[in-house]
């Protein structure tokens, strides 16, 4: 009896954990490790998988000409712009509609974060009429009529403007779930800190900003930060979406996502695509290590 | 800039070249035979003389008197040339100059462009008859090509035509004076087909600006912008049709597809002159223009150029030289032929060894045959070693053939970044599939040597002696101070109040901070890899480098101070100095690594070096804005007032430098002359 007594004190613990257990390894550890598995083997979706080694990883990093010559730096082009860039415009979004009454920023709030709610639909509808290749999409027709070009640009479909494009329509659409977490934050700073830092000498509001709000908002901060690496590594249709097309014209706009959608799903390589997707694990993970050691807490 | 031991470098070169030429078999072709030299466009994209491309012949038709000859055209061995004094054609043979043929006399009023097509028959543009005329090849009358009369083409459209060519479907290609809207084309039964490829106007963000404020009268009031008009045109045997335009800056030869689009590769960066007269197209279908004043350019079909050569005559007439340089044409075997307007006559240019040679390598490289065109390269660069064409072309067809390090070399000589870039990617590829394993090793082993360290000194502490030493280096102030170059940028407004106060930095510290980043400014501005460097520190005066970098710095400090005196700004001389030094910190930590990344890096992950580069200047800028902030204690407003009021002050102080410094000489020479001639009077 003591025993069983003992064990159950001992181990009762996991009967509560169970539900966070079998959920996390559900969705998430057995996917990254079949992941993990799959990328060590060549698989085509019909015959069983077959163990090659580092085979995928060596011909991704060494024979993959696309990949590393397109790819990755679109990849590394589309982060360094759209993660830091999508990050601080959420910031500055936040910070403004906490200064307004409440009615019209619920109101306003609700239409920045739209975007990224209804994300491919919306995108690929307002968008591709605006840089619409004839004469009738918004841009080509306003610049023909203020005399800027004579025939209409093939905007989605050239590959010097497409990146640009792509980038474009991703800060528009960046004010995420980092977005409203910011609002939050900005919004649950205690009116007091401010009051306080004015006595001890903030003169302005860049100080308070520097001084007060940023520093007491520090958890939203890295929340954002992380959802804002996540977003941009991971939500990279929009090239596919607008240009219509997986390849995109001339790999203009293909990221790391699109090149693994290209081989998982359509040339169905699905180990060489596991390998991709090993590779986009890590850098997302190195990525966020470093957001964490500039925002997390430090003890 | 041409320094003078380039200079010697060059007569040595040329001396160099005289010898081999004179050591080679077709050192029969005498080198007297030229009246002008060869040019071409060399390595470092300057002109430079060459060897002989073309080589004075005969000259034709001395002895027929013709009167003002407007227009040349070779097909099947027959010269046609429109007589416009006469009102004819003159047909000779190439082989037998007593074969004369005249055709269109007493039809023609004043012919001004001749074109033969394949099947023979012969159009002539006739300026004073304002009509297009078709002869068959025995000169019978055809057809004549009067004004079309389609609603289509419009009542008040001018019709005067100038020169004519026709395609394989018998369409015709007019240009016309006056005409704006581009080459009037009509079918072969004279029915208007459309405008073909007119030039268009470009406006400036300026013009365009005020075109969207403006209403449609102001704007007809205001500019009065019409495309200039196309002078001559030619065609090839794809039916391509070429166009010249004068007096444009770019795009004076233009290539059109059948949609009338300019398909010349190299478009925006054509070496070639507001003056052209006429153009044709050779064998290669390399082209070739020819100025008012003489000149002949000669380009590959992409546009690059070849060869320059010919010239006016200015003095004394001498073959190969032209009075009124009207007409160009090239037969089979790549004579070139000029006729002059004013003399009656045609000048023949025969090509050298080397011109042949360059054909024929760049009609194989055009046809793919990479390998087989290398060999020509080859031989053309022992001859001419300066040719940039001549680079690219055996760069290409190394890369082609996969041997990326001499396409490499090559491309370098040439100055052609963005194929220097791709071979370059190949190599590092190359070097990264095979070293791959090593560098995984290595990186692994010194992680693991880094961990073992770690545990030993956490245990004996055999790292403490380098502590030590670290924390001795640092006890010295100046030392500290530079260092905190890295708090600076992090945290401005903190690292701000103390220089404001004293605690930190000194001048020794932000004078020696100001070296360092001109020392960074430097590394980047002149010592880049390859690939990202615009420069070529050989022509850059060092003086120039420092004027760039330590003037705008020290009017910034000096005028911010005296600005901010005057408004209530709190900072003193030393912390404007100092601030402004450490703001530079970005610039002096992590340019030299973007400097050293920039040898590694192709075009394709350029935008790294771009990006990194406008950060870390952006990044400057913040620094200084939040320093001036803290120093001055001024509100944003209050700071953005002031950088704007410093950089007029700046701005004044180099206009009255320029002041002084107009009067200052001119004062002087007054005194100077005022001397001289006191000193002549006196003696």
């Amino acid at each position: 009896m003591k025993v069983k007594q003992k064990f159950i004190n001992r181990n009762s613990h996991w009967v509560l954990l169970s539900p966070y257990i079998i959920l996390f390894c559900l969705f998430i550890l057995i996917p990254v490790i079949s992941a993990v598995v799959l990328s060590f083997t060549y698989f085509n979706a019909v015959q069983p998988p077959k163990f090659i080694g580092l085979k995928n990883y060596i011909s991704l990093l060494t024979q993959d000409t696309v990949f590393m010559q397109k790819v990755l730096p679109n990849t590394i082009k589309y982060a360094l712009i759209v993660g830091p860039g999508g990050y601080i415009l959420s910031f500055i979004f936040a910070w403004m509609l906490a200064q307004i009454p409440k009615i019209p920023r619920t109101i306003i709030a609700i239409l920045i974060y739209l975007p990224s709610m209804t994300s491919g639909v919306m995108m690929s509808t307002i968008w591709s009429i605006i840089f619409s290749g004839n004469q009738l999409g918004y841009l080509n027709s306003f610049l023909i009529e203020i005399g800027m070009i004579t025939e209409p640009i093939q905007w989605l479909q050239s590959p010097e403007y497409l990146m640009t494009i792509v980038i474009i329509v991703a800060l528009w659409s960046s004010m995420g779930v980092g977005f409203l977490a910011m609002l939050a934050g900005v919004l649950n700073v205690n009116e007091e800190l401010y009051d306080a830092a004015y006595i001890d000498g903030v003169s302005n509001r860049f100080q308070e900003i520097i001084y007060v709000t940023i520093p007491s908002m520090k958890p939203q901060m890295l929340f954002g930060a992380v959802m804002a690496i996540v977003n941009t590594f991971t939500t990279s249709g929009l090239g596919v979406a607008l240009s219509g097309s997986n390849p995109t014209p001339q790999y203009a706009a293909q990221l790391i996502v699109n090149h693994i959608e290209d081989y998982g799903f359509i040339r169905y390589e699905m180990g060489y695509a596991a390998a991709a997707s090993v590779v986009l694990l890590v850098i997302v993970w190195i990525a966020s290590r470093f957001s964490w050691s500039l925002f997390g807490e430090k003890d | 800039m041409i320094t003078r031991k380039s200079y010697i470098h060059f007569v040595i070169l040329i001396f160099i070249l005289i010898l081999t030429i004179s050591s080679l078999s077709f050192a029969e072709i005498s080198n007297e035979n030229a009246t002008a030299y060869s040019y071409t466009i060399s390595e470092d994209g300057v002109w430079v003389r060459t060897q002989d491309a073309y080589l004075v012949g005969n000259i034709l038709f001395k002895d027929l008197n013709l009167k003002s000859p407007e227009d040349i055209f070779i097909r099947n061995e027959k010269i046609y040339i429109a007589e416009g004094g006469n009102g004819q054609i003159v047909i000779v043979d190439i082989n037998n100059s007593n074969n004369i043929n005249y055709v269109g006399k007493g039809i023609l009023n004043m012919p001004t462009g001749v074109f033969v097509d394949e099947k023979g028959r012969i159009l002539v543009a006739d300026y004073g008859l304002g009509e297009v005329v078709m002869f068959d090849s025995n000169g019978e009358l055809l057809r004549r090509y009067k004004r079309p009369e389609s609603i289509v083409f419009g009542q008040k459209a001018n019709y005067n035509p100038r020169k004519v060519v026709s395609d394989k479907m018998g369409n015709i290609y007019i240009v016309s004076e006056g005409t704006y809207d581009g080459i009037i084309q009509l079918s072969e039964d004279g029915e208007f087909l459309g405008y073909f490829g007119a030039n268009i106007t470009y406006l400036s963000f300026g013009e365009a600006l005020l075109n969207l404020i403006f209403t449609k009268e102001q704007q007809a009031q205001l500019f009065n912008i019409i495309p200039k008009t196309f002078y001559n045109l030619a065609i090839d045997d794809e039916g391509l049709i070429y166009t010249i335009t004068q007096g444009v800056g770019r795009n004076a030869i233009k290539k059109h597809n059948v949609s009338g689009n300019n398909i010349l590769k190299q478009a925006n960066r054509m070496i070639s002159e507001p003056n052209f007269v006429d153009i044709t197209v050779g064998n290669y279908n390399q082209i070739y223009a020819l100025t008012e004043t003489g000149l002949i350019y000669e380009y590959d079909s992409e546009g690059n150029l070849i060869y320059s050569f010919g010239g006016r005559a200015i003095s004394t007439e001498r073959n190969g030289f032209f009075t009124v340089p009207v007409g160009i044409a090239v037969d089979q075997v790549d004579n070139v032929y000029i006729l002059d307007k004013e003399r009656g006559i045609v000048h023949v240019f025969y090509p050298t060894a080397i011109t042949n040679m360059t054909h024929e390598a760049i009609s194989l490289y055009e046809k793919g045959k990479y390998i087989e065109s290398m060999s020509y390269w080859q031989e053309i660069l022992k001859l001419s070693g300066r040719s940039r064409i001549a680079h690219n072309g055996l760069g290409k067809a190394y890369f082609q053939s996969q041997d990326y390090e001499k396409a490499a070399e090559h491309f370098k000589i040439a100055n052609n970044k963005i194929d220097y870039s791709e071979a370059y990617w190949e190599i590092r590829n190359l070097w990264l599939q095979n070293n791959i394993a090593t560098i995984l090793i290595v990186v692994f082993l010194v992680w693991v040597l880094w961990r073992i360290v770690k545990l030993l000194d956490k245990k004996y502490g055999i790292l403490n002696v380098f502590r030590n030493f670290f924390r001795k280096t640092k006890e010295v102030k100046l030392v500290s101070d530079v260092l905190y170059m890295g708090r600076f940028m992090l945290h401005p407004i903190d690292s701000s109040y103390d220089i404001k106060h004293g605690k930190k930095a000194s001048v020794m510290s932000a004078t020696l901070v100001y070296v360092l980043a001109f020392i960074a400014f430097v590394l980047d501005y002149l010592f880049k890899g390859f690939i990202f460097n615009p420069r070529d520190f050989r022509e850059v005066s060092y003086l120039y480098v420092i004027m760039i970098f330590g003037l705008p710095l020290a009017l910034w400090v000096v005028s911010n101070y005296l600005v901010s005196t005057l408004n209530d700004g709190e900072g003193k001389f030393r912390d404007v100095y100092c601030t402004t030094s450490y703001a530079l910190a970005p610039l002096v930590l992590f340019m030299p690594i973007v400097t050293l990344l920039s040898y590694v890096i192709t075009l394709n992950e350029g935008f790294i070096i771009q990006f990194a580069s406008v950060a870390i200047w952006v990044w400057c800028g913040v620094l200084i804005f939040v320093s001036l902030k803290e120093i001055h204690n001024f509100s944003v407003g209050g700071v953005i007032k002031n950088i704007l009021l410093t950089l007029f002050l700046m701005f004044v102080i180099v206009i009255a430098y320029f002041i002084v410094y107009m009067l200052g000489s001119e004062a002087f020479n007054f005194i100077y002359t005022l001397i001289k001639e006191a000193s002549y009077r006196i003696g």
